[in-house]
């Protein structure tokens, strides 16, 4: 969206284009808190994955989609998130925004490791990298989880309802909360770092780095803050993950979770924070909506198990690669499209 | 340029229409309240590892609980009301288990669901709500349904890990028939698979044998020829593989065709195994079997080919032995409980039930009791397989081997290096 | 000695494997630029494809293999045909997801639509013999793990013949070179391309045909598939030539890795090696440096 009568540097920074876009913000939030009380048990506990994948998905978007590194070893930073969160949850004197934060760092810290030998590597070759680094790391989780007690390593470590002093975090009503400001709060961070000086540098890099570098962007410094940043929401989104299943266990980071992830902001637009957002609820909710319109028409249970179940999954795979295929903007783009015509209705050709 | 174009305009309308319709199914889904039980069937859920990683065990056994089902509907159904099962697929994944428990649990029709995934689902099962609903746990049995506290609504039909491991290191020494035990374990590289694994050599360890060779092998492992080859190599006269089918398959047809003469030992009851084992026609193979084998030729066996024929099933009739007992020990608790049967009731019923019927005990080798304090059944009986072509084939080679809960020893007693 | 047998026999077998996987991987890579991350499916699929021929029909493994082969040279053309032009001039990591979404999703769940989840068994279910060869140095090798060697040796030769001496593979080498320039010159870029998808696919499915019968039928079979990625890395992307040697490297030292450490380590060492030659020399043992950049 190009901003009409742009008066100065400091306009294009704004947070908020305009006192329109604000209040138009603050109503969402309102109509947003409102829905627990109204919707499903069934589309609240949607939600909640969603935001958790929102939070994942902003992550990896900063890398992938603003600063062009491509990375299919995310489901590898949830699982460390969600590791260090176990260990630490058995802890209870320790408080649950230190563990939340805990669990960031290492994955900082981990990101770090991974980005520097990679900040040689552009395109496939970082891909493949990513990759192993996926295996490794999960041999490393199992290997871990197979030394714990019995009933652990076979269940997977639990992790108590997070307490947070004043309230504990136990109704899904409660998570619908609590992951709407660690969503909100995430959002604003990307935002933020898009406006600076850091998320400028991470496009120019992933536009054309040869220039950027020319320019005097340090492109090796920026990846690697790339990395730290995006493992560090990773690790963040991994540790809520573990506590809303109330359980870790190395067997749920799959590779599909990786390709999940980089469908989730693909499909809603890379480079777009909001994008990676309607591209995780997207995501998330598809599985549910089949299934639902699947028993909703009611299909002899012969058929069920042997044809359409698996036909689920290959719907799935399908959904994702007609929407690359067709539509590579993503989600953002229709949004963008059905804004401007809106917004030039009714002369408009957006659509 | 060539290549399927579906043109820009067609596709975006085709997708844009997809999105619509998808968001108002989603609303329209949603905003439906849930129906109260005005049929008069039985509701009972299922929810079952379809397409994930442990498929293809958990499919057989929902399979083989759907044909019984089907069966039993097509006979009239239980207490004149007839069964309908939705079946559900969970991918063994954390979301889609709370997703589902949390369909079966808000709707107060379903007073009963069956749940067959990994045992890491147990817990994000259990907190999405699936713990308010009397639930039957297909699979080995593990904690929360184990004694001395299991969780009120969580059962389980198969008996317990411990149990198993007993009757494994038992056989470990039966079929050595004296002889000094040279131990070689394979593993699953799964955190539990290697605990269980460890715990049945300490066990054995203990009672006298020793360890020729322990290895911890990938799922996705390339060859089983090298694995094999390290046990022959390593002079192990006993090998022990509880694992997945396909591991338990795999290792025993690579021992084989390198011509292994001693022991082998694996289980027989999960959904493959059996016919795959059977199908080797080898002396050494010995498999665990918690249900009798077909070869019995039981009034049992001969339902469960009867209703694998008419309600059609694509798999082997031995792989639904096990989905058959687990939907007997179903008929039972439904039978005591009468209709309508409401969830309290049912959890009521099921914490004092005995499944004993006919079929059960003929399958099951003895009756299932669950109490308060104990949803695992008191006893399960195995037996062995083995390959004799005078009994033809694949057949129990003594009776039923009875083995007491009060029996087993726990983790705690069994020292684990 | 017992050990390293066990050793050369398991090595044997894994680059047979890899290599002709990896022998995939590199024709499609050259032609389109693309990392096929469904090769893995592809093999899965040649072994499922075989056994329900040879199921229905009951012919032999020798009869089905020739069809298998070409079923997959007819599957990976459609593939191509129908996906690859329509990503033309998309950002690289576009065919990355579509490729990973068809291997991981569509074929996965299509194998499990119509063959279910559960393992096949070949050898038990449709009576396939597979006797022991044992060689000098006590390596055993079973009749397919030969056959699967002597496979990679005239397949490598025949494409390296073909790129080099028929009219086509020439017209293959331009349109991989520079597409732009070749179909100036009259080459079909699209007929091409097709080709070399259809001819790695065929490898692949044929490959995994003969490991299903040697070995087991599942879907692990995927993830079996990923390891080779490490064998056409380590040899090169660019170089066909480079792929045994990638595939030596990487097979070997799994297996030796398997068998005087433990499986579970030797099941990371194509994943280590695979970081290694990204991390030391990306553009692989036998490739170029522009290669690398190319991306």
């Amino acid at each position: 969206m190009i901003p009409v009568g742009l008066d100065g540097y400091r306009q294009d920074y704004r947070l908020l284009s305009s006192v329109r876009q604000g209040v138009a913000i603050v109503l969402i939030a309102a109509v947003v808190a409102w829905l627990p009380g109204v919707v499903s048990a069934q589309t609240l506990e949607i939600l909640n994955r969603a935001a958790i994948a929102a939070i994942g998905a902003i992550g990896l978007n900063l890398l992938t989609g603003t600063c062009g590194l491509i990375s299919i070893g995310h489901a590898g930073f949830l699982a460390l998130g969600g590791m260090v969160a176990a260990i630490l949850s058995q802890f209870p004197w320790l408080p649950f925004p230190a563990i939340l934060a805990c669990s960031a760092i290492a994955g900082g810290v981990v990101g770090i490791g991974v980005g520097l030998p990679a900040l040689r590597l552009r395109g496939l070759y970082l891909v493949l990298s990513t990759l192993a680094f996926y295996y490794l790391f999960l041999y490393g989780v199992r290997v871990w989880q197979s030394h714990l007690s019995s009933v652990v390593a076979l269940t997977g470590l639990s992790l108590p309802a997070p307490d947070l002093g004043i309230v504990q975090i136990t109704s899904g009503r409660a998570w619908f909360y609590l992951l709407g400001a660690a969503l909100a709060g995430v959002s604003l961070i990307s935002l933020n770092l898009l406006r600076s000086r850091t998320g400028r540098a991470w496009l120019a890099i992933r536009d054309h780095e040869l220039v950027a570098a020319s320019m005097g962007i340090h492109a090796p410094y920026f990846k690697l803050v790339a990395f730290t940043i995006s493992s560090a929401i990773a690790g963040f989104a991994g540790a809520l993950l573990a506590y809303y299943n109330g359980t870790f266990s190395a067997d749920f980071y799959t590779i599909e979770l990786s390709i999940i992830y980089f469908a989730m902001i693909i499909i809603g637009g890379l480079g777009s924070i909001f994008g990676a957002i309607l591209g995780a609820l997207f995501v998330t909710a598809i599985p549910p909506l089949i299934t639902a319109a699947v028993t909703t028409v009611g299909v002899p249970s012969a058929w069920q198990v042997a044809y359409v179940i698996p036909m689920e999954v290959v719907l799935y795979g399908l959904l994702i690669v007609l929407v690359l295929l067709f539509w590579p903007g993503g989600l953002i783009a229709l949004w963008r499209r059905a804004h401007e015509s809106l917004r030039t209705w009714p002369l408009g050709r957006a659509l | 340029m060539t290549g399927l174009h579906f043109g820009k305009l067609t596709a975006r309308l085709a997708m844009g229409a997809l999105l619509v319709g998808a968001l108002l199914m989603g609303i329209g889904l949603s905003a439906t309240p849930a129906r109260a039980q005005s049929s008069d069937v039985y509701e009972i859920g299922y929810t079952a590892d379809l397409t994930g990683a442990a498929a293809s065990t958990y499919a057989p056994w929902a399979e083989g609980v759907r044909v019984y089902v089907e069966q039993l509907n097509a006979k009239g159904g239980i207490n004149g009301h007839k069964i309908d099962l939705v079946l559900r697929d969970n991918k063994s994944d954390a979301a889609t288990v709370a997703q589902d428990a949390r369909f079966f649990v808000s709707d107060p029709k379903y007073s009963l669901v069956f749940f067959s995934a990994t045992s890491a689902t147990i817990t994000p099962y259990l907190n999405a709500g699936g713990a308010d609903l009397p639930t039957i746990y297909g699979n080995v049995c593990y904690p929360p349904s184990t004694p001395p506290s299991p969780k009120p609504n969580f059962f389980c039909a198969f008996g317990t890990r411990e149990m198993l491991h007993k009757m494994f290191v038992d056989m470990i020494f039966q079929t050595a028939k004296g002889q000094p035990v040279k131990l070689g374990l394979m593993a699953a590289d799964l955190p539990g698979t290697v605990q269980s694994t460890k715990i049945m050599g300490a066990h054995a360890e203990q009672l006298g044998a020793t360890i020729a060779l322990y290895q911890a092998v990938p799922l996705s492992t390339t060859d089983y020829g090298v694995v094999a080859r390290q046990f022959i190599n390593s002079g192990a006269n006993v090998i022990l593989n509880y694992n997945f089918t396909s591991q338990n398959v795999g290792l025993a047809q690579a021992l084989v065709r390198l011509g292994y003469t001693g022991i082998y030992l694996t289980d027989a009851s999960l959904p493959g195994s059996y016919e795959a084992l059977a199908r080797m026609k080898a002396p050494g193979i010995y498999g665990l079997d918690a249900y009798a084998p077909p070869t019995e030729k039981l009034d049992v066996h001969k339902d469960i080919a009867a209703a694998a024929k008419q309600q059609g099933s694509r798999y082997a009739d031995s792989d639904l032995r096990v989905g058959f007992a687990t939907g007997m020990a179903m008929s039972a608790a439904l039978q005591a409980c009468g209709f309508p049967c409401d969830r309290q009731k049912l959890s009521g019923v099921m914490a004092h039930l005995t499944t004993d019927a006919p079929a059960f005990l003929q399958l099951n080798g003895g009756p299932m009791v669950w109490s308060p304090d104990n949803h695992v059944g008191q006893a399960k009986s195995f037996m062995i397989d083995h390959y004799d072509a005078a009994k033809g084939g694949f057949a129990a080679d003594t009776t039923w081997t009875r083995i007491e809960e009060k029996d087993v020893l726990t983790y705690d007693e069994i020292a684990v290096h | 000695m017992l050990d390293l047998g066990a050793a050369l026999s398991a090595g044997a077998n894994l680059v047979a494997i890899y290599g002709l996987v990896g022998l995939g991987f590199v024709i499609i890579y050259r032609a389109s630029g693309v990392l096929n991350f469904a090769h893995g499916a592809m093999f899965a699929l040649g072994g499922y494809i075989g056994f329900a021929l040879c199921e229905a029909t009951g012919m032999p493994m020798i009869a089905a293999c020739p069809l298998v082969a070409l079923i997959g040279g007819a599957i990976g053309w459609l593939f191509y045909r129908a996906v690859m032009p329509t990503l033309a001039g998309q950002p690289h990591w576009v065919p990355v997801l579509v490729t990973c979404a068809c291997g991981f999703f569509i074929l996965a769940g299509v194998i499990e639509l119509v063959w279910t989840p559960a393992s096949r068994d070949f050898l038990g279910e449709l009576g396939f013999a597979n006797t022991i060869i044992r060689l000098p140095l006590e390596i055993d090798l079973s009749t397919i793990q030969a056959a699967l060697l002597v496979g990679l040796i005239v397949v490598e030769l025949t494409i390296l013949a073909l790129y080099r001496y028929t009219r086509i593979g020439i017209q293959m080498k331009a349109a991989a070179h520079d597409h732009h320039l070749a179909s100036f010159r009259g080459i079909d870029i699209h007929a091409v391309f097709a080709l070399a998808w259809s001819i790695a696919t065929a490898i692949a499915m044929l490959a995994g045909f003969a490991y299903s019968v040697d070995q087991r039928l599942d879907l692990h079979l995927v993830v079996i598939a990923i390891k080779a990625f490490p064998a056409a890395m380590v040899g090169g992307l660019e170089a066909i030539g480079g792929l045994i040697l990638g595939a030596l490297i990487v097979g070997m030292s799994e297996a030796f890795a398997t068998v005087y450490i433990d499986p579970q380590i030797g099941e990371l060492v194509p994943f280590a090696l695979l970081l290694l030659i990204l991390f030391t020399r990306p553009w692989g043992l036998f490739g170029r440096p522009q290669g690398a950049l190319r991306v």
